[in-house]
């Protein structure tokens, strides 16, 4: 089922007790289309207004403007039972009273399924997430990635047209995170159902999305395949908030048809010689560093760290806007023992240029 | 699971076909006649819970003529008989207390009563929760056992043992057999526990001794539960009846005993001496009950959040 | 040594413990112990044990009459007479109190929690006015019983008349607005001496005055319940009834299959305080019928029929009555805690 928003905005009323008496924009004028079929992850650091999103796709946030399409239909006030989507909260919300089956089975009894024809279903929904075992445990007695995948199966048991997942990843530990990001992975694609789900995790957003929605403070940021964000960010926000470790930046000049850092051309830049130096912030992707004792970018040197498969080079520079600079070369190429300074050369593709002020991308 | 996927189609098309127009009218009206019915119900259980209050207050200032008209008046209609209050107060024959001195005997006893069993529901607390002495497992076993029993099974015995002790008539006959309540000592028992023994040992470097601690440590840090404890106590002397009327002739009885007789209008003169000196007069009684409920309610108003509290924890009614 | 050392001793290794605290030490803490809890102690011997102790052997004398000190014989007859109402001294019938007792607490203990429920889930449903109603639910909370009895007594009350025209009580007119009042004599009398009544074997049901009581109760129950279960159903956790809608649940379904046994612990709580307190009902009934309680003890209660016993001497039947009404409300606990074991999900 293909989603469309268009210039959804939600707005709380200020907080009480809170000092400024303004109105808060969750959600600010947001538009973008879900194609069917596809994992959705909407991605962005905590009040970025992700959930309130994926509430009013639900239908138990009310929008105060905009409009909400499933196909073509409008449910922008639909009741959440009728919009024919499942939700997996964030605490999975599993009614404690009831033994995984019923807990399984609740929607399809307020549906008026018969019961056989509802067992039988929730049988199927339990096998779909491996849980066929654990029918007659109450959720007390469940690990939290067993109740996480109760909580799935019962948002998939009335075969929704969406499945939604409140950052279905947050409360299970590092390794059953992985684990568990492969099983969603996996019964999204064998259901096939549009499924949107909400992180603050760029790495599970990136690992398993086909479609990745960035967001900040209520407005989107940029909206597509992760690998086509991460090449290709829109602003500064997004290139910082994608990658581990983190991008580089530093401020810098463009003039003379060079970007500038610290006095050191480190890249060409269409600027032309006659144009006026202009202030930019320069993003450097670790990866994007290349050791060349001829380089032109000097870094001084402040530890190595190795991992095996490749090395971090940590060092400083003082028009960095982070204390460290991090690059990342590959393990087998040698570095000359104790340096102080080390002298790089950029590939192209790794360097971003974005506005100093407006933080917008600016062509290289 | 591609037949999860037909099904998954299937339902769909359900979705598509639903009249979405008709289905957004029909959840607007369902939602406002829930809100209505959730407003309507929680009216009419207000008016429920209010009505005797204003009944009472109403009746208490009308004449007994119109208090017994056929068709009830819900205000004043023949002005406002305030002197029926004077009334009430002024009642005084032989044998029976006036107010003034059921009164005066309620506060004393409420008093007296409340802080001695306080002090004594605070001491028995800090040794059952911090002191180790021997017998102490069986004697807190003991009391805790006495918390199944119904009172009344104490009150016969206590109602033989003061007449053997020839207290009937006295003020210590309310107040020494109600000195120990063990639920109190309970409760207090379990906040004092919750405090950190570091605290003790932080006191004891300086310099507190163990009664000090008690009184400027515990105390002040269970002073919710205190609180809550005191008012309870002082309801329950208010509102006891039984116990005064079982000991105590009239003149030492409390409150609550007193607006159970009769109220006449003794000096014959209210509203124009219509109902003689000798038939028992509703407005009377409810100015009586109007009076006794008033310290209870501006206790309540003041308190609300310790009585609650304090009830909410221990289930009890004062 | 510290309180504390014994302590943490004695929690840690108690075999050790007589080793390492030297005798003294334990001494002057017993001493010290014992002071503080002497006052209560004392009065509780008095005042507490004695009677419970002296109750189980009273309610064993024949004839008791405990203020000339006389009885003769020990046996089973102060029970055997108290539950034939064989005790020659009129008044109250204890079988008769008993099923009072019964009819008052199983027919208010329920409605009532089911309307403080209903009540409390209205108030959590609502946001505007939520705190004034709230309020004023409240307000039966603190009430003095036979005050309030009095009050209520006067909604029932068929009192004299004016101008010839009989005044018949607040609830006679509204039933006679609806034509539900009996056409003859055109008013129920709920309170006085032609109150209407069933017999059922040799028992007399006087409904009229049941109501009387049950409206009471139901009206003096409420509020304690609705402050128990308007918090209980402010701690869950509201995700619940999210996901209850996602599901599709109606507001029937998520009252009667999320909310209620989400707070069962907390209902459960007030059917057995409410049980016990029912099973102890006094004052009320004095408040609404007077001490002779309603007529010859017509709606008299269990406690009511000891007391009576209490003030006309004949303090054998008064003990075997005061031990029956505690073996019933220890029979009503145990059910209640066996049959919550299992309604209650955790």
């Amino acid at each position: 089922m293909k989603i469309t928003l268009q210039n959804l905005t939600k707005i709380f009323p200020p907080r009480k007790g809170s000092a400024d008496k303004k109105d808060v924009y969750a959600v600010n004028d947001m538009s973008f289309e879900i194609p069917s079929g596809k994992l959705v992850g909407l991605l962005g650091p905590s009040g970025c207004g992700k959930s309130t999103t994926l509430f009013m796709l639900s239908g138990l946030e009310m929008p105060t403007s905009g409009k909400i399409l499933f196909d073509d239909q409008d449910v922008t006030d639909l009741a959440p039972e009728k919009r024919g989507i499942g939700l997996v909260f964030q605490n999975y919300a599993l009614y404690p009273h009831m033994t995984v089956e019923k807990n399984i089975m609740f929607p399809l009894t307020n549906m008026r399924v018969p019961k056989e024809k509802a067992k039988e279903k929730a049988l199927d929904a339990a096998r779909l997430v491996q849980i066929e075992e654990l029918m007659n445990r109450k959720p007390s007695e469940l690990s939290g990635g067993q109740q996480q995948r109760v909580a799935i199966a019962r948002a998939l048991v009335k075969m929704p047209n969406v499945l939604l997942l409140d950052e279905p990843l947050s409360n299970l530990d590092a390794r059953l995170r992985l684990q568990t990001r492969e099983e969603i992975k996996r019964i999204q694609t064998e259901t096939g159902i549009t499924t949107v789900f909400v992180t603050h995790d760029q790495e599970e957003a990136m690992s398993i999305c086909d479609i990745m929605v960035v967001m900040k403070s209520g407005f989107v940021q940029q909206i597509g395949e992760p690998q086509r964000i991460y090449d290709d960010p829109a602003n500064k926000f997004v290139a910082n908030f994608l990658g581990t470790p983190p991008i580089n930046l530093f401020h810098g000049t463009t003039a003379g048809g060079y970007v500038l850092i610290g006095g050191e051309a480190v890249a060409e830049s269409p600027s032309s010689a006659a144009e006026e130096p202009k202030n930019v912030v320069v993003g450097v992707r670790p990866e994007g560093f290349v050791y060349d004792p001829e380089g032109p970018f000097t870094l001084r040197t402040d530890h190595i760290e190795v991992t095996g498969r490749d090395k971090t080079v940590i060092s400083r520079h003082d028009a960095s806007e982070k204390p460290l600079v991090r690059s990342i070369i590959d393990a087998d190429i040698p570095l000359p023992e104790g340096a102080n300074e080390l002298r790089f050369r950029l590939k192209p593709n790794k360097v971003f240029l974005f506005d100093a002020e407006t933080e917008e991308r600016l062509p290289l | 699971m591609t037949s999860n996927n037909a099904k998954g189609k299937q339902k769909f098309e359900q979705i598509a076909t639903l009249d979405i127009e008709r289905e957004r009218k029909r959840q607007k009206v369902g939602s406002f006649f829930r809100k209505a019915l959730d407003y309507v119900f929680l009216t009419v259980a207000s008016v429920f819970s209010f009505l005797p209050f204003y009944w009472m207050v109403i009746s208490s200032v009308k004449t007994e003529m119109e208090y017994r008209a056929s068709v009830p008046t819900f205000f004043p209609t023949e002005g406002f008989q305030w002197a029926n209050y004077p009334t009430v107060l002024s009642q005084t024959s032989s044998g029976d207390g006036s107010f003034w001195q059921i009164l005066l005997n309620t506060v004393i006893v409420g008093f007296v009563s409340t802080a001695l069993g306080v002090l004594l529901t605070i001491l028995t607390a800090y040794a059952l929760a911090r002191v180790d002495f021997k017998g102490k497992g069986l004697l807190f076993t003991l009391m805790l056992g006495t918390m199944m029993i119904p009172g009344e099974m104490f009150t016969l015995t206590n109602y033989l043992t003061v007449a053997k002790l020839s207290w009937n008539d006295t003020y210590t006959v309310m107040i020494v057999p109600f000195l120990v309540s063990i639920y109190y000592i309970y409760l207090l028992r379990n906040n004092f526990k919750q405090i950190p023994d570091t605290l003790y040992k932080a006191a004891k470097v300086d310099g507190l001794s163990d009664i000090g601690y008690l009184f400027k440590v515990m105390v002040p840090l269970t002073a919710p539960t205190l609180v809550s404890v005191t008012l309870l106590k002082f309801i329950g002397t208010w509102n006891s009846y039984i116990w005064p009327r079982l000991v105590n002739t009239a003149n030492w009885q409390l409150v609550t005993n007193w607006v159970t007789r009769g109220f006449v209008d003794r000096g014959g003169a209210l509203y124009g001496g219509l109902y003689g000196t000798s038939m028992s007069l509703t407005t009377l009684k409810m100015a009586a009950v109007c009076m006794v409920s008033l310290p209870l309610f501006i206790l309540f108003l003041s308190f609300r959040k310790y009585i609650m509290h304090g009830v909410s924890k221990s289930g009890t009614k004062g | 040594m510290s309180r504390n050392n014994v302590n943490a001793a004695a929690a840690e290794e108690p075999a050790v413990k007589a080793h390492k605290t030297p005798f003294r030490v334990i001494l002057f803490q017993s001493f010290k112990g014992w002071m503080f809890v002497l006052p209560a102690v004392l009065l509780m011997c008095l005042f507490t044990f004695y009677p419970i102790i002296n109750a189980f052997v009273g309610a064993f004398k024949q004839n008791y009459l405990a203020l000339n000190d006389t009885f003769d014989g020990w046996g089973f007859e102060n029970f055997i007479r108290v539950l034939a109402g064989d005790t020659g001294t009129g008044g109250a019938n204890f079988v008769q109190c008993l099923v009072n007792t019964m009819v008052f607490t199983f027919i208010s203990v329920p409605v009532s929690t089911l309307l403080a429920l209903l009540i409390s889930v209205a108030l959590n449903n609502i946001k505007r006015l939520q705190k004034f109603y709230q309020s004023v639910l409240f307000l039966p909370y603190l009430t003095n019983a036979l005050a309030m009895g009095a009050v209520f007594a006067t909604f029932f009350t068929v009192i004299g008349t004016r101008n010839n025209v009989e005044t018949v009580g607040l609830v006679n007119n509204v039933l006679s607005i609806f034509g539900l009042a009996p056409a003859n004599p055109g008013y129920i009398d709920w309170i006085g001496v032609r109150s209407p009544t069933w017999e059922l074997w040799n028992l007399t049901i006087p409904w009229a005055k049941y109501i009387v009581v049950i409206v009471y109760e139901i009206w003096s129950g409420l509020p304690f319940k609705i402050l128990i279960l308007f918090s209980a159903l402010q701690s869950v956790n509201k995700q619940y009834y999210d996901a209850a809608k996602v599901d599709g649940a109606s507001k029937s379904t998520i009252l009667w299959k999320i909310t209620t046994p989400l707070i069962s612990p907390m209902i459960s709580y007030l059917l057995i305080t409410g049980l016990m307190g029912g099973m102890k009902q006094y004052s009320a009934v004095v408040g609404l019928f007077g001490q002779d309680m309603g007529g010859d003890y017509q709606v008299g209660t269990m406690v009511g029929y000891i007391y009576q016993y209490v003030e006309n001497g004949f303090t054998g039947y008064a003990f075997a009555g005061s031990l029956l009404l505690f073996a019933i409300i220890m029979v009503f606990t145990i059910i209640n805690l066996r049959v919550s074991k299992k309604r209650v999900h955790y």
